[in-house]
């Protein structure tokens, strides 16, 4: 029988060595480039990365400079999106608007995660009062429909970048708490973290070695569905006034200074604005390919 | 059911006294408080003895908490003083600007629900087919879209280029047509995502498989069994999407210029108009919580396991 086997295969498949486990990052990794929308998403958000970074060198003009003699010019090669009526060069100006929406993103989102995240792991874990509290914290704060949350604190705080960045953290700090805390919640139930109390682990050990691992992987999958939230939150305080002032070139306040020209200057609303589209779509297929690869369930 | 409502009631009660407090405090953290709020609306320079006056004469002097029982007792009354702008009383121009925004919420969660619900049942029913795919990236494409930007795409190509539609002001259909669709659509998109995942779950049930075993017609399975079950967490969509609704009218109605109370709401922020601010913000929260109320009332009137947990 076995040489049988020997013969069709050319080996035995008898002592055939098992296939090596992998990891689970190694499979999650596997599962999210598998997903053609989730890489297309992170390479764009790798471009816009790059971009950012290499701003001054990418721009072909200065984003704040007035160059009369190339006002109200539509797109063209000289100027791929064409100019504003003071010739400021409106693809230099995205391009250096993406520095400011990415940081309006990330330092939100950063914001969030560590005070909600932090709060939510501490009242998922230990529950009682503090619990009670917090969540009736929460619900006050998500009582405050769409964005009004965020324009109430930049009314508060005064318009600015710094402003909107804080806005935008603690407006989403309910989100990151509630995803946390029912992490938590759900990772408490496992009988292993009942067996770690008996076997008398002390609290630190039990949330950093057992309860955070439960909580990385839609911590991760929703900052970064929110970073893309976080950027469309910007953008609509500063379009309305609140946020960002002009001259500083980020895209919310283009959109803006751009919807008085809609008949003569096209350009300078709609370029802006599928930036902000691109980005935010590129977050959200990054996102979702992030919590399919995580946890292939949630998928179903 | 009646203990399901009283223990809804009590976790709202403290919620909307939490807003109060929020809303109240709100005027208080602005920077050089609230006198220096009315002092910026009349626009003249004003000596520190005349402002310290005013202090004392509008009770900013009083504890706070005495501060705030003299504006909860008015704000339940309806009363929530006069704009430091307009020396209007906020109730009148809240009441006039509501209409508004009701027209303008209510054609937008038809928009969404009619769009979101089609394309979530026919994404669910082709489940894993270019159908599917389609609706679901059309779907995400909606919600990554912001609202103002689209409002302006729409007014560019309908108003400015094809001239079907006018772009401003507050009477007609035709003047509800974009702000409706500008709202609606992309609240559409995470609509149909959610009506999606509740069908694909209703799908999976036996009893649907024992449905289709008896040889029930597939157009009976799907409304009389599957629509009916998956359309009770659309029930709780409709309350999650008021808000982004509610929280939308705010920049709709600044993009095409009609009178609501989001664009109250804001004009107040701007000018640091703080009693219009406080009581614009109480308002549509108010209104936000009681549509959540409502659809939590109505999900477990619909769905007989929720009262009985």
């Amino acid at each position: 029988m076995a040489s049988e086997v020997v013969e069709v295969t050319g080996r035995s498949q008898l002592f055939e060595a098992s296939p090596r486990s992998e990891s689970y990052l190694t499979q999650s990794l596997r599962r999210l480039l598998r997903n053609r929308g989730s890489v297309l998403g992170g390479l764009f958000l790798l471009a816009l990365v790059v971009v950012s970074i290499f701003a001054p060198l990418i721009a072909p003009y200065d984003p704040i400079e007035i160059y009369p003699t190339e006002a109200r010019q539509a797109p063209s090669p000289g100027h791929l999106a064409g100019t504003d009526k003071f010739g400021r060069d409106t693809m230099s100006r995205i391009i250096f608007g993406t520095r400011i929406s990415l940081r309006v993103g990330l330092i939100g989102v950063a914001i969030a995660l560590s005070i909600g995240g932090v709060i939510g792991l501490y009242a998922g874990y230990h529950g009682g009062r503090f619990d009670v509290i917090v969540c009736m914290l929460v619900n006050i704060m998500l009582a405050f429909p769409g964005i009004l949350l965020a324009l109430s604190i930049v009314a508060v705080l005064g318009p600015g970048l710094e402003n909107v960045m804080v806005a935008v953290g603690i407006s989403s700090i309910p989100q990151f708490l509630r995803v946390v805390r029912s992490s938590v919640l759900s990772a408490k139930e496992n009988v292993y973290i009942e067996a770690a109390k008996v076997s008398g682990c002390s609290n630190r050990r039990i949330i950093f070695r057992h309860i955070l691992p439960n909580v990385v992987a839609p911590v991760i999958v929703l900052s970064t569905l929110w970073v893309g939230t976080a950027i469309l939150i910007g953008a609509s305080v500063s379009f309305l006034g609140l946020g960002v002032q002009p001259p500083t070139p980020e895209w919310g306040v283009m959109v803006s200074e751009g919807r008085n020209y809609l008949n003569s200057m096209w350009w300078l609303s709609t370029f802006p604005g599928l930036a902000i589209v691109l980005t935010v779509l590129a977050m959200n297929l990054l996102g979702d390919g992030l919590r399919d690869a995580l946890d292939p369930r949630l998928k179903e | 059911m009646r203990e399901y409502i009283l223990k809804q009631l009590m976790v709202t009660v403290p919620t909307l006294l939490g807003v109060s407090i929020a809303v109240f405090l709100m005027l208080h953290l602005t920077p050089g408080g609230a006198v220096e709020a009315i002092v910026l609306q009349g626009g003249a320079a004003i000596s520190a003895e005349t402002m310290a006056e005013m202090r004392e004469d509008l009770g900013f002097n009083d504890p706070l908490h005495v501060q705030y029982w003299r504006f909860f007792s008015k704000a339940i009354r309806g009363d929530f003083g006069r704009s430091y702008r307009t020396q209007q009383p906020v109730t009148d121009m809240i009441l006039q600007a509501l209409p508004g925004t009701a027209q303008l919420a209510v054609a937008g969660l038809a928009i969404a629900l009619v769009l979101g619900l089609s394309m979530g049942v026919i994404s669910a029913l082709r489940h894993n087919t270019w159908i599917d795919n389609t609706c679901m990236a059309v779907a995400m494409l909606g919600w990554s879209m912001p609202q103002f930007w689209l409002g302006l795409l729409f007014i560019l190509l309908f108003s400015v280029r094809l001239g079907w539609l006018p772009i401003t002001g507050q009477e007609g259909v035709k003047r509800l047509v974009m702000p409706a669709f500008t709202l609606g659509l992309s609240t559409a998109g995470v609509t149909a995502r959610l009506v999606r995942t509740g069908m694909l779950e209703v799908l999976r049930m036996d009893y649907v498989r024992t449905a289709r075993a008896k040889g029930l017609r597939e157009s009976v399975v799907i409304l009389r069994h599957v629509l009916r079950n998956a359309l009770i967490p659309v029930v709780t969509v409709v309350g999650l999407q008021f808000g982004r609704l509610l929280g939308g009218t705010v920049v709709i109605e600044t993009v095409f210029a009609r009178q609501g109370v989001g664009r109250v709401a804001l004009q107040a922020l701007l000018t640091r108009d703080m009693p219009t601010v406080q009581g614009t913000v109480l308002f549509l929260a108010v209104v936000y919580v009681a549509v959540n109320i409502l659809v939590d009332f109505s999900y477990a009137f619909l769905d007989p396991r929720i009262r009985y947990v």
